[in-house]
């Protein structure tokens, strides 16, 4: 069963001084897949990145690496500004101990599969942000190792980049298993089949991207836009929540008209409810809609973040 | 896997204006003492009468002060070889690179030690016009030009392998460059604690740690096992304290 797993994180901590950064974290990355690791700011992502990486061992615990080479691009991209491309990638195959006969071959594949042909013979240095970031990714796959792990490979980048960025990343998970980490949550709702959230170093939940969203699902609401306020209808919705656990909260904001968020269990029973305390009040109804909650609220809801 | 990353060192360092600009000081300033050593030593035995003439000895008042110049400059240089080795490749997040592939710490030490041997090799290899320009006046002892760049190569090992454990202690440069220059002072000035201790074991210990002390007998010619031993420990030491401290990633 474990041979289905590229990495397997199992209870690991670290502790920096009197500082716990990560803590009993667990989650297993599945062979072939693209898999997210999320957290807000400072929650362990990176240092969990490095002890992957054997860059820092574990104060606790132990990881497993179905692999034989990790390739990686950390926080800050590990570029030589003074060398070319090309001379580059030749090194770091030649660091990953490459055959000779296979670095031409290999360092071609990675300059062709990141389009980095029109810049190869150019310094590191003169390249654009954008460029950059390529190389940086073409250092981590061009010795083509099995698992590839990418710490923010879009920060900072203009749209049009982040947009390249994700359908090279894209590509690279066709052949590769990646462990990607991004605060861009609708880029790892559209790469990742799986994801994995930590928050303080600790696991907040490891799962299928559906499944996750599924989690937070209990934040479906029903959107009502309405040309005026009615102090009744939101005291007849707060009662309602009060009887029952299917209706959450209500939300009231003011757009160019009124709208009304009632949050409820998704289920269509419930629906019915909050239709028939509209109906029942003296809203001057303009539209009904359903919004589902995204990755994002997902994300924010399993933090705690939100009421 | 330590040819590979000298040579990148090396192709880095001679690609770099920095490089050919230390290089262009470093003989600009050796070579305008050696043109002062020169000219003080022939105004001197022109004003000096004859039968004096022969206490004036060519190897004390040129060869063995040039080469004691030389290695007070080689003081001054020799941290801006190292300064960057390991400090820039922290702040680049370029070691990472080196600890994610299959290089070892000793690896990495070992290429960055020779990268840097090379460097400061060649500011010794351009000051042997020096001794050529004292072959053509048929002038050198040859025999204190060859204990002078011997002299002159171990206190620069040593320089240097303290220099670079200074790289490797932080990611900004000039840090680096400052504690190398504190680090050498103080190995410099050492020898001057054992002029004033009145203990005999202290005064004997200080110029035994003292690098100058080395410098100054190997220089006028004697090269003793006590000062070989000297220069191999401290090389010894001070690379271990690098791998030592790249390994506490791990701990």
């Amino acid at each position: 069963m474990e041979n289905n797993y590229s990495i397997v994180v199992d209870s690991i901590s670290r502790v920096f001084g009197v500082n716990t950064v990560i803590d009993d974290l667990s989650f297993k990355v599945l062979k072939g897949s693209v898999h997210g690791f999320l957290g807000p700011n400072g929650a362990g992502k990176t240092t969990t990145m490095k002890m992957i990486m054997d860059i820092l061992p574990p104060s606790k615990g132990n990881i497993s690496i179905h692999a034989e080479s990790v390739g990686a691009l950390l926080e800050i991209a590990p570029l030589f500004e003074d060398m070319i491309v090309e001379d580059y990638l030749v090194y770091v195959c030649k660091l990953q101990r490459v055959s000779p006969s296979k670095i031409k071959l290999f360092v071609e594949e990675a300059i062709t599969k990141l389009n980095l042909k029109d810049v190869e013979k150019r310094l590191i240095r003169n390249l654009s942000k954008g460029y950059k970031q390529r190389v940086a990714v073409a250092q981590a796959i061009v010795f083509k190792p099995e698992i590839i792990i990418l710490d923010e490979p879009t920060v900072g980048l203009d749209p049009a980049s982040v947009i390249e960025m994700r359908n090279l990343i894209s590509k690279i998970g066709k052949d590769h298993t990646v462990l990607i980490s991004s605060h861009l949550l609708h880029e790892i709702e559209v790469l990742c089949d799986h994801i994995t959230i930590i928050k303080n170093g600790k696991l907040v939940i490891s799962d299928t991207v559906e499944q996750i969203k599924k989690h937070a699902s209990a934040e479906v609401s029903l959107r009502i836009e309405c040309l005026n306020e009615e102090e009744a209808f939101e005291a007849s919705i707060k009662e309602a929540i009060e009887l029952s656990s299917n209706l959450k909260r209500i939300e009231k904001e003011n757009e160019n008209n009124i709208v009304y968020r009632v949050f409820f269990d998704g289920a269509i029973k419930s629906r019915l409810q909050i239709y028939d305390l509209v109906k029942r009040s003296n809203l001057e109804v303009l539209e009904f809609s359903i919004e589902e909650s995204n990755l994002e609220q997902s994300f924010l809801s399993l933090l705690g973040e939100r009421e | 896997m330590i040819f590979t990353i000298v040579k990148k060192e090396l192709r880095s360092y001679f690609l770099d204006p920095v490089g050919y600009i230390v290089m262009g000081l470093f003989i600009s300033i050796t070579g305008y003492i050696f043109y002062n050593l020169l000219i003080s030593f022939v105004e001197n035995t022109q004003n000096i009468p004859g039968m004096y003439r022969s206490g004036l000895d060519f190897v004390n008042h040129v060869t063995i002060q040039l080469f004691t110049n030389i290695n007070l400059f080689l003081l001054i240089f020799a941290p801006i070889l190292t300064m960057r080795s390991f400090s820039s490749e922290k702040k680049n997040g370029t070691l990472d690179l080196y600890f994610s592939s299959q290089v070892s710490d000793l690896e990495i030490v070992l290429a960055k030690y020779i990268g840097a041997l090379i460097k400061g090799g060649v500011l010794l290899l351009i000051t042997f016009i020096f001794p050529l320009i004292l072959w053509t006046l048929k002038a050198p002892d040859f025999t204190f030009v060859f204990s002078g760049y011997l002299g002159l190569f171990l206190n620069l090992t040593a320089y240097l392998s303290l220099g670079l454990f200074a790289s490797v202690c932080t990611s900004n440069q000039v840090v680096a460059a400052v504690v190398s220059y504190v680090g050498i002072l103080f190995f410099w000035m050492i020898s001057w604690a054992s002029q004033v201790s009145s203990n005999y074991l202290y005064a004997n210990i200080f110029k035994y740690v003292s690098i100058v002390k080395h410098f100054e007998t190997i220089a006028k010619g004697s090269l003793t096992l006590s000062s070989l031993c000297y220069f191999v420990s401290f090389n010894i030491l001070f690379l271990v304290c690098i791998k030592v401290v790249l390994s506490s990633r791990k701990w």
